[in-house]
């Protein structure tokens, strides 16, 4: 029987809801679209941030019972999500491969670019801009965290994210 | 703060919902647990079978315009599975000297000095899987080690004047990896730089070194170009001190010999593309506006250019090309990975190690 039968077939009792997988369904359920939200403005492709939010969650899920003891498994799973998104680009970037091979163009996006100036912003930063600028302003990491997430140094990711602001300003005052 | 926060919030809501749910990620972890199984019981295997595989080696050559490339078998295995040299101008294979090919974990990362007469290339420690540079003459004799790093060294590189060699130190983490600089005479080893760009492999699983962009000389040797952790190639001097973004988004960046170009391979929409780039000059603080434009469309792993800058050797899904500077003529030239120039007619090859696309 598979866990979420398990644990449907349970019923909320006391034992099952203290049980790790139904953390894990709580802490899923919590973070999953926030996560994806923020890939999506990352990759800006919505098949890639779905594909890197599930490999995220599954990494996670991997390490569950240590996760679930730290303070902070939010930025555990930001970390994770980011270190997927740097191997997937650095990849991407080494063996010349478009990495977005595998999953059809995201044409939808193509159309939001067309009538929204916010997307369109972004759309002009490099991933790597756009990932400091999606970790420290819309979540709210610290640029130290944010920069351990992106194997980089806090200069480094404060040089991306003034960049990326000096870009999003010139390109929405246009708008 | 909050200007761009609206802005990305904006941004954000504009994409569609998330498709996922909890019991595809449990899958997902099974799948994974099963997979890891299966490669354990598969190791042993893909050694036995990989071992017979490399005799299978083939070696094509053919010509045609950039991008597309059609490949014609011309030569038969020669090489016995062992990195080799070939032959341009006929097409013959050599391996490399057996003392070279045979040591350690396995050699690679091979680059011939200034003069000829010198070799550096790495070998992978058997019992630590870590690679240390080591130097040989060119016909494989006085095999000697010139690293020692705790954490590994790769991409090496010779300085013009073939007195210091630049290399990669450190491994996994983009902060730990390190530019290095040995002088050969006194040993003296200086950091010049770190957050270089690492290899983004996982901790614990057997390193591929050909992820690693290879550090390069300016003409006068008094600068080193490097790929940063934040994919941009960056310029430090030899003697240390401030560096400097040269061009962002780019990496694995060679100067051509005379010092007045650069091959590198940059992204547009994670599509790596393999440029040059005339800057004219050895001190340049400001990242280029205007760039030539591609003059391959498939590169992977590092452009060596010949020694009389006429021509680039890059590998693409283990197969070697070079492309003709002046043309853009991409030839393939042989089944392998990391080519290096022996001569201005002669390559060196790493042997064949996996399936061609």
């Amino acid at each position: 029987m598979s866990e979420i039968a398990r644990f449907s077939v349970a019923g909320p009792d006391a034992d099952v809801a203290a049980s790790p997988t139904v953390q894990f369904e709580a802490f899923f359920e919590a973070e999953k679209d926030q996560l994806y939200r923020a890939l999506c403005l990352v990759t800006r492709n919505r098949h890639e941030a779905e594909d890197l939010t599930q490999e995220a969650f599954i990494r996670v899920l991997e390490r569950w019972d240590r996760v679930a003891e730290m303070e902070d498994s939010h930025g555990y799973l930001y970390r994770t999500a980011m270190n997927s998104f740097r191997r997937r680009y650095g990849r991407a970037l080494r063996t010349a491969k478009r990495s977005m091979q595998l999953v059809p163009a995201d044409d939808e996006i193509a159309e939001i670019d067309e009538r929204d100036a916010a997307v369109r912003a972004l759309a002009g930063l490099s991933p790597r801009q756009r990932a400091a600028v999606v970790l420290v302003d819309l979540l709210g990491f610290r640029s130290e965290e944010a920069a351990r997430m992106l194997g980089i140094r806090a200069s480094t990711l404060r040089m991306h994210a003034s960049r990326a602001h000096a870009a999003l300003k010139e390109t929405m005052s246009r708008e | 703060v909050n200007e761009y926060r609206s802005v990305l919030e904006r941004a954000g809501s504009n994409f569609g919902p998330l498709d996922l749910e909890l019991e595809r990620i449990l899958r997902g972890r099974d799948r994974r647990r099963r997979n890891q199984r299966i490669k354990a019981g598969a190791l042993g295997l893909a050694v036995a079978v990989g071992a017979a595989l490399v005799g299978a080696n083939a070696i094509w050559s053919s010509s045609s315009t950039p991008g597309t490339e059609t490949p014609t078998p011309t030569i038969a295995p020669s090489n016995e599975g062992l990195d080799y040299t070939i032959d341009l101008r006929t097409g013959e294979a050599t391996p490399l000297p057996e003392t070279i090919t045979s040591i350690g974990g396995g050699s690679g990362g091979y680059q011939v000095s200034p003069d000829g007469q010198t070799m550096l290339f790495e070998v992978l420690d058997a019992d630590s899987s870590l690679p240390q540079i080591h130097l040989a003459n060119v016909d494989g004799s006085e095999i000697r080690p010139l690293t020692n790093e705790p954490a590994g060294a790769v991409a090496g590189s010779w300085s013009p004047d073939g007195q210091t060699i630049a290399y990669v130190a450190g491994w996994h983490e983009t902060p730990n990896v390190t530019l290095r600089l040995v002088d050969l005479a006194s040993g003296q080893v200086t950091e010049l730089a770190d957050e270089l760009q690492s290899c983004f492999c996982e901790p614990g699983i057997i390193v591929d070194v050909r992820d690693f962009p290879k550090p390069s000389f300016g003409r006068d040797g008094r600068t080193i170009l490097f790929t940063s952790g934040g994919f941009s190639l960056r310029t430090v001097p030899v003697t240390g001190g401030q560096n400097t973004e040269l061009i962002d988004d780019a990496g694995w960046g060679s100067y051509a010999p005379d010092g007045s170009r650069i091959a590198y391979l940059n992204t547009l929409g994670f599509e790596a593309r393999f440029r040059l780039w005339d800057y004219g000059g050895l001190i340049v603080t400001t990242a280029p506006t205007d760039m030539d434009g591609p003059i391959v469309k498939n590169a992977d792993e590092h452009p060596a250019w010949s020694p009389d800058g006429t021509r680039i050797a890059y590998g693409w899904k283990n197969q070697v090309h070079v492309v003709d500077v002046a043309t853009g003529d991409v030839t393939r030239v042989a089944l392998g990975q990391r080519p290096a120039w022996l001569d201005d007619h002669t390559l060196i090859v790493e042997r064949y190690q996996g399936p061609v696309a």
